[in-house]
């Protein structure tokens, strides 16, 4: 219980709201809902380098982005903010919307409905949240072997032996999707492409053989990175090199 | 009719006047010594002094006479006339050498015109030479003069050059040499020219042939044909002999018929078949190190290029042109390889070229234009791209290189609209006439890349969690450990003490004591139970001590005996005694129970 107190305290104490951000932000959502999309984009955007974030200051900024018909970049701030809230409707919404302008239609490769599933269910929280409940089920299941240990109910030892079994279970399975929800926000592993269009070579190389085009508002994988040029994975599976500045990650 | 005239007349008079005046002089530039020649002044207008020119090397025999003539055509109704006014002036050469003639001098419309100087050389009259009409009596004696000597009368094919790389033009120029008076040339035989790819160049027409020294001897000599070949294999390659009937005037041997005979000369045409001579042609392949861009281009070249719009929107025509330019062979070259950008529509290039032929070979400029429509915006590049070709002057292959070109293609109004269009055609339109969902103005704003996982607090609760686990676990089996040993002493203690308390209550008995008696006995079992089973007395029942007992795996024989004798001791106590519950019968039942039970619970 006072561990769990603790951690309560400690993520209060990480919503900082500075008062002169705070001000900013409602600046920013006045002159969107004026709006003027270009000066609230400019607000969010200074907000983001003073080195705050939210999921809602993404989306925000992605609504902004969207109005000035900038698909892209709108695409790159919905894709962030769906990384700090994975499972907020809004967001998949406005995202699903703002890919209908993105030019390329790629055939997504279907994945194992388990891996489909374990995917799904990593999604439904991010990091913090995971790592709450993969400490919650940590502390529970101490807690169960105790009751297993010094129990005297036949019955009652049974119970929680399983309890604490499942809690394990629960623990390690949190406490995985919890470093992968991280390492999908800091290792930006996946990226948006941000120029009109792109040609796609066969190497890190201008000379490269053109394989493919892609346009704005793809959704590209970053498999690898040679100085300024990077290898990207399409959803499709295609494979090809670009330069950096092409894509912006998510 | 007279109108007509007078309109001639008055465009006549005009033209003159317009005309620019152009005074010439002309002569043979070789002439043998003795020979009678004509120095003619050409001016292409009404003269109105003519001041001859001082004439001293040369004897004047007859001049200068003037003759005229004029001509106006009307062409499409676009009216073009001539005017030649000459003075002709009949010369002799005397001595030999090189003189020059001053120019003359003719006033036109006030203004006074001269003509170029002429420079006639004169060389020493050759033996047999018949070009004078005074020769022809000495020759006219001379035997064998129907047959033609091959040195009178030849076909010679000069090239510019015998040892060429393949691809490199060389000329090639068929010329006719003769000292007979030539008068008609039929049936020419032209050389194959197999191994070349020939252009022919245009020659003029051999109206008159030009007088030429060779040998100190003056030739007539014609071109025949021209060419500009381009050796196509490598090896010896021969140009074959030009083959050509010649028919040439010669005075007659045969006895004058009439009095006009003699007094004209008599004349034959002879005709002669004349080959010329064959040249081999040593080609030389290419070298090696080709460039990978190389597709045959040989000479002296330059590559430009140029893009009309640099800045320019979607779905609006860019035109790249490529020009290759310089001398070599242009009309063979193919269009470059350009990496065009892949989101470019690029049309076949519309080429054009315009080459002239000449002495040199093939000059002018070979053009390529290539139509592209970008259909995205963006910044796009046309890599550099390079033409590679053999230079003929420094026997190297050169690379030229264009570009690149930055094309900065902007969206053009409406070109959303298409985008869209041809988005939604991905699914059904059902997302027409939606928006996107209103900004959340509830934000938690954080400290960006905080994480709960990983930081200290993470792995805090973590080992605090394992540590208060070890410490209560430490804890309790501490405690445990010191309630089994309690428990173990008791056990081993048990008989003991039951031991003890039979034997008191044995003396109580003797005794008669009934009421110690029974107590004792009671004490005795309930204190061995709980020792035994290790059931604090605080929790001492029977249904306890039954459960206890069967968890030890006690047979229910011997529980319904030792509960059985705490019953009947217990009913004994408040109770007459009956045969059951007499003192010694009980007494000696709990021994028995007591030691039953010592050998099961050991």
């Amino acid at each position: 219980m006072k561990k769990a107190l603790f951690i309560i305290l400690y993520i209060s104490a990480s919503v900082i709201t500075n008062a002169q951000e705070a001000d900013s932000l409602l600046k920013a959502n006045d002159l969107y809902a004026k709006g003027n999309f270009q000066d609230a984009t400019v607000v969010y955007e200074n907000i983001l380098n003073q080195g705050y974030e939210s999921a809602e200051l993404y989306y925000n900024l992605g609504n902004a982005y969207y109005k000035q018909n900038v698909v892209a970049k709108a695409i790159l701030y919905y894709e962030k903010a769906l990384h700090l809230a994975p499972n907020d409707e809004d967001i998949k919404y406005n995202l699903e919307l703002a890919n209908r302008f993105v030019v390329d239609k790629i055939e997504v490769l279907p994945v194992f409905f388990m891996t489909g599933w374990i995917r799904n269910l990593k999604n439904a929280f991010k990091s913090d949240i995971w790592a709450i409940i993969s400490i919650t089920a940590f502390i529970l299941t101490l807690i169960f072997i105790s009751l297993y240990l010094y129990s005297r109910g036949l019955g009652f030892k049974k119970l929680s032996f399983w309890i604490s079994f499942i809690m394990v279970f629960i623990a390690v399975i949190s406490f995985l999707f919890s470093y992968q929800q991280k390492n999908k926000i800091l290792s930006g592993s996946s990226a948006i492409v941000v120029n009109p269009s792109v040609t796609v070579k066969s190497s890190p190389d201008a000379s490269g053989t053109d394989l493919f085009v892609i346009h704005e508002g793809t959704k590209v994988w970053i498999e690898d990175k040679i100085s300024d040029w990077k290898e990207i994975k399409l959803s499709d599976g295609s494979k090809g090199w670009l330069k950096s500045e092409d894509i912006e990650t998510i | 009719m007279k109108r007509l005239y007078f309109i001639i007349l008055l465009i006549f008079a005009k033209c003159t006047f317009a005309q620019d005046v152009t005074f010439t002089a002309s002569a043979p530039e070789v002439v043998e010594l003795g020979q009678q020649f004509r120095l003619i002044y050409t001016i292409n207008a009404q003269a109105e002094k003519f001041s001859a020119p001082a004439i001293n090397e040369f004897s004047v025999l007859a001049g200068p006479s003037t003759s005229q003539s004029s001509n106006v055509s009307i062409i499409n109704g676009k009216v073009t006339q001539n005017f030649e006014l000459r003075y002709t002036y009949v010369v002799q050469a005397n001595k030999e050498g090189e003189f020059s003639i001053p120019p003359a001098e003719v006033v036109v419309d006030n203004k006074s015109y001269k003509s170029n100087p002429v420079t006639i050389e004169v060389i020493k009259r050759s033996p047999g030479q018949q070009t004078s009409p005074s020769a022809v009596s000495t020759q006219a004696n001379q035997p064998n003069q129907s047959e033609v000597s091959n040195s009178d009368l030849y076909i010679k094919i000069f090239v510019t050059k015998q040892k060429v790389h393949r691809e490199e033009h060389l000329v090639a120029t068929i010329k006719l040499f003769s000292r007979l008076n030539v008068t008609r040339l039929e049936n020419a035989k032209l050389p194959s020219l197999q191994g070349f790819i020939a252009e022919e160049l245009e020659v003029p027409p051999l109206t008159s042939l030009n007088r030429e020294r060779i040998n100190d001897q003056v030739y007539l000599t014609g071109i025949l044909k021209k060419y500009i070949l381009y050796p196509q294999k490598s090896g010896k390659i021969e140009i074959e002999p030009f083959e050509l009937d010649v028919y040439y005037q010669q005075p007659g041997n045969r006895r004058s018929r009439s009095m006009f005979e003699d007094f004209f000369g008599t004349v034959d045409v002879q005709g002669k078949r004349v080959r010329s001579n064959k040249v081999i042609i040593d080609v030389e392949e290419l070298p090696e190190n080709k460039p990978f861009n190389f597709s045959g281009a040989v000479g002296k070249l330059n590559l430009s290029a140029s893009v009309d719009n640099q800045n320019t929107k979607t779905n609006d025509a860019i035109n790249l042109k490529v020009k290759i330019s310089g001398n070599g062979n242009l009309k063979f070259i193919n269009p470059l390889d350009i990496d065009f950008p892949s989101d470019f529509d690029v049309y076949d290039p519309k080429v054009s070229d315009n080459i002239k032929y000449g002495e040199s070979g093939a000059t002018g400029n070979k053009s390529f234009e290539y139509l592209m429509i970008p259909r995205h915006a963006g910044e796009f590049t046309i890599p550099e791209f390079s033409f590679a070709y053999f230079n003929t002057e420094t026997d190297r292959y050169t690379t030229e290189k264009a570009g690149p070109f930055k094309i900065k293609v902007a969206k053009s109004e409406g070109d959303t609209t298409v985008t869209v269009s041809s988005a939604f055609t991905k699914e059904d339109l059902k997302f027409i006439g939606q928006d996107i969902r209103f900004i959340k103005s509830n934000v938690n704003l954080r400290k960006a890349n905080q994480f709960i996982f990983g930081s200290n607090v993470f792995w805090l609760s973590y080992i605090i969690g394992i540590v208060s686990f070890i410490i209560i676990y430490v804890f309790r089996r501490k405690k445990m450990k010191e309630n089994a040993n309690v428990m173990l002493v008791k056990n081993k203690k048990a008989n003991k003490f039951a031991k003890k308390r039979l034997k008191t209550a044995s003396g109580f008995m003797k005794q008669n004591r009934q009421e110690a008696f029974y107590e004792e006995l009671v004490k005795a079992l309930w204190g061995y139970i709980s020792d035994k089973l290790g059931i604090p007395v605080a929790n001492l029942s029977k249904d306890n001590a039954r459960n206890e007992m069967i968890n030890k795996q006690v047979e229910e024989e011997y529980i319904d005996q030792i509960l059985n004798i705490i019953d009947r001791c217990e009913y004994a106590r408040y109770a007459p005694v009956t045969e059951e519950t007499k003192m010694d019968t009980l007494y000696n039942d709990a021994i028995k129970v007591i030691s039953k039970l010592q050998q099961k619970l050991r």
